[in-house]
């Protein structure tokens, strides 16, 4: 668990400490984090692989985008004073 | 018509009214943005409409709904599984918001790809009266129960006050509780002559509990059936038989002894009411929104750990964001901060002042909240103020003296207070009459024993205290042991204490200082470590 809250703390180094709180308390947002990190691993396995830009790396690239803004979208709406 | 995919609820809807809701999803502002998540949705509702359940699995859904390839592997490829964590996300975003009125819920547990519909509690807009449709689902800011008049079953009706007055009592006790609401025992009584399934009497009053039970009686002997029912299910999860002597000048006595017996099974946090529901509501319920803050504290007084504590003060403080003069709240948020405090989690900068601004908040508002003088008189242990913690510990025992839980939290500030004999006969008292009660009712025993240096009565307690990340579990059996010189048998103790409590372990005597005001216990407490061989710092 430690290693997955210093990845997604790398990806938002400005809220450690919410994402701290979060990925103890609400499970709904470990299991989001746990997918983008699953997600992200992909899109760099493909990239790896991939001789060339494909379909299937755009579409892996834009849920990773979209994964990210849930998981911004839940950071920014906590309360700040928790 | 569809089957509800829950059983339980055994409600019903047409195809349409699905087919009607899928399209109001599908056309909202929130999934009209994502195509994917629109054919994922559409796919799996249509394929339950049609029977088809068996079929919804990853490598279905990825080629029929999102256009995968016949060769797509889900075992290499998560995809499925990442965008189903997006439905449900985006699904439960559209209830909280635009769908909040719509009357089917369409569900995707974890777990399953198969959706649930059910219905939802109806609210109506613009000046009309608020209504609940089918309401299976009820407002679960607090527990409530039902107490139905109790069935005569003597002949001729002989003993009806005895019976009737069974339900009111029962009613009337259960209102001074404050953990649970009580249905009025008047509303509940056209029940007595209109038999009526469990679930839809339930339904009626709005009652997740609902206690029934019947009298009867033989030539010598008084017999009363007691059963609790969790109305959505309908199944009973607690009965009990009281068989007395009959003895018609007795019989209030009977009465109140049963009555008394009741609510101390029942009554409280750790009373099977209290209990039933933590348990399936963590159960059901993934997100801490849908689940009562007041069950999370429950729940994390019966499981103290880092991770329930954090969860249970996000769900109070988002509890007073909503209600910030929920007294109740208040008074369970100013305890989690002390026991924050002494057991070393994360807290508020002042905790200890911070919880006397919330009681006292607490008191202002609800000047009857048990719970508020509770911690009261807790935070005067913190704050060194021996007398006034006593005098708020036994206040708040007088505003519902019936209640098993507060006789053995009292017990408990009573220990820690220093008045050993109070705590003792507060925590048996509490223990006779129900015992699942919360580890730390046998760390309150743990602390009279031992300071009374009955270190084998002290072991028999320091062994029943079973919980993780709290410090004065192993410690209290190290400190045991080597009283009894049996220190080789508490090297796992030991190494728990040097392991998993490092910085507590180097400030252990301030730490004690701060919920123990005896200070001869604590040099006793430093001299079962030095018996130990354990140094510790004992300044404070």
């Amino acid at each position: 668990m430690a290693e997955n809250i210093e990845s997604i703390v790398r990806v938002f180094p400005l809220y450690e400490e919410k994402i701290d709180f979060l990925f103890q308390a609400d499970e709904n947002f470990r299991d989001l984090c746990k997918d983008y990190l699953l997600c992200a691993g992909n899109v760099l396995e493909m990239k790896k692989k991939a001789d060339s830009y494909s379909a299937e790396i755009e579409e892996y690239e834009e849920l990773q985008r979209n994964l990210e803004q849930e998981i911004l979208h839940i950071i920014i709406k906590e309360d700040p004073a928790y | 018509m569809l089957p509800e995919k829950d059983e339980d609820l055994s409600l019903f809807h047409s195809e349409n009214e699905v087919l009607d809701q899928l399209n109001r999803i599908l056309s909202s502002d929130l999934f009209y943005k994502s195509s994917v998540l629109c054919s994922f949705l559409k796919f799996v509702v249509e394929e339950t409409i049609a029977g088809r359940t068996d079929g919804l699995k990853e490598y279905t859904i990825g080629v029929n709904a999102l256009g995968k390839p016949a060769d797509f592997n889900p075992q290499i490829d998560a995809i499925i599984r990442i965008h189903a964590g997006r439905l449900r996300r985006l699904l439960n975003e559209y209830y909280s918001g635009p769908g909040n009125h719509d009357s089917i819920k369409i569900e995707i547990v974890k777990g399953t790809y198969v959706p649930l519909f059910r219905n939802q509690v109806i609210i109506k807009t613009e000046g009309e009266v608020t209504e609940q449709r089918k309401s299976v689902e009820f407002d679960r800011t607090k527990l409530t129960l039902a107490v139905l008049p109790f069935r005569n079953l003597c002949s001729k009706n002989e003993f009806q006050f005895f019976v009737d007055g069974l339900g009111e009592e029962l009613t009337r006790n259960f209102s001074l509780s404050q953990d649970i609401s009580v249905v009025a025992h008047y509303s509940t009584r056209k029940y007595a002559a209109q038999p009526e399934d469990i679930r839809v009497i339930g339904a009626e009053l709005g009652a997740h509990y609902m206690i029934t039970g019947s009298v009867k009686r033989s030539a010598g002997e008084i017999r009363v059936n007691v059963a609790l029912v969790e109305t959505m299910k309908g199944i009973e999860v607690w009965s009990h038989t009281y068989t007395n002597v009959l003895n018609i000048d007795n019989l209030m006595n009977i009465q109140d002894q049963i009555i008394e017996n009741i609510y101390s099974c029942l009554g409280g946090y750790y009373g099977v009411i209290i209990r039933k529901s933590t348990i399936a509501q963590r159960r059901g319920f993934s997100n801490i929104a849908s689940f009562d803050a007041s069950l999370w504290n429950y729940y994390y007084h019966m499981n103290f750990s880092l991770e329930s504590y954090l969860t249970t003060r996000k769900a109070l403080e988002e509890a007073l964001a909503v209600d910030p003069n929920y007294a109740h709240g208040l008074a369970m948020l100013a305890e989690l901060h002390l026991d924050a405090y002494s057991l070393g989690y994360p807290t508020v900068e002042d905790p200890v002042n911070e919880s006397y601004k919330l009681v006292k908040k607490a008191i202002k508002i609800d000047p009857e909240c048990q719970h508020a003088y509770q911690e009261l008189g807790w935070t005067n242990v913190y704050l060194k103020r021996k007398e006034d913690a006593i005098n708020a510990l036994e206040h708040c025992l007088s505003l519902n003296p019936s209640s098993v839980s507060s006789i053995g939290a009292v017990g408990f500030g009573m220990a820690c207070a220093g008045e050993y004999k109070r705590a003792h006969i507060l925590l048996t008292q509490s223990i006779e009459l129900n015992p699942h009660c919360p580890w730390w009712f046998y760390l309150g025993f743990f602390l009279v024993y031992y300071q009374n240096k009955q270190y084998e009565k002290a072991l028999e307690f320091a062994n029943k205290i079973e919980t993780k990340d709290v410090f004065m579990d192993p410690l209290a059996k190290v400190i045991t042991k080597a009283q009894l010189g049996l220190t080789d048998k508490s090297q796992d103790d030991l190494n728990k204490l040097a392991e998993e409590f490092p910085e507590i372990m180097a400030d252990l005597g301030p730490t004690l200082n701060t919920f123990l005001l005896d200070n001869s216990l604590i040099d006793d407490i430093m001299a079962g470590l030095n018996k130990a061989k354990v140094t510790v710092a004992r300044t404070f």
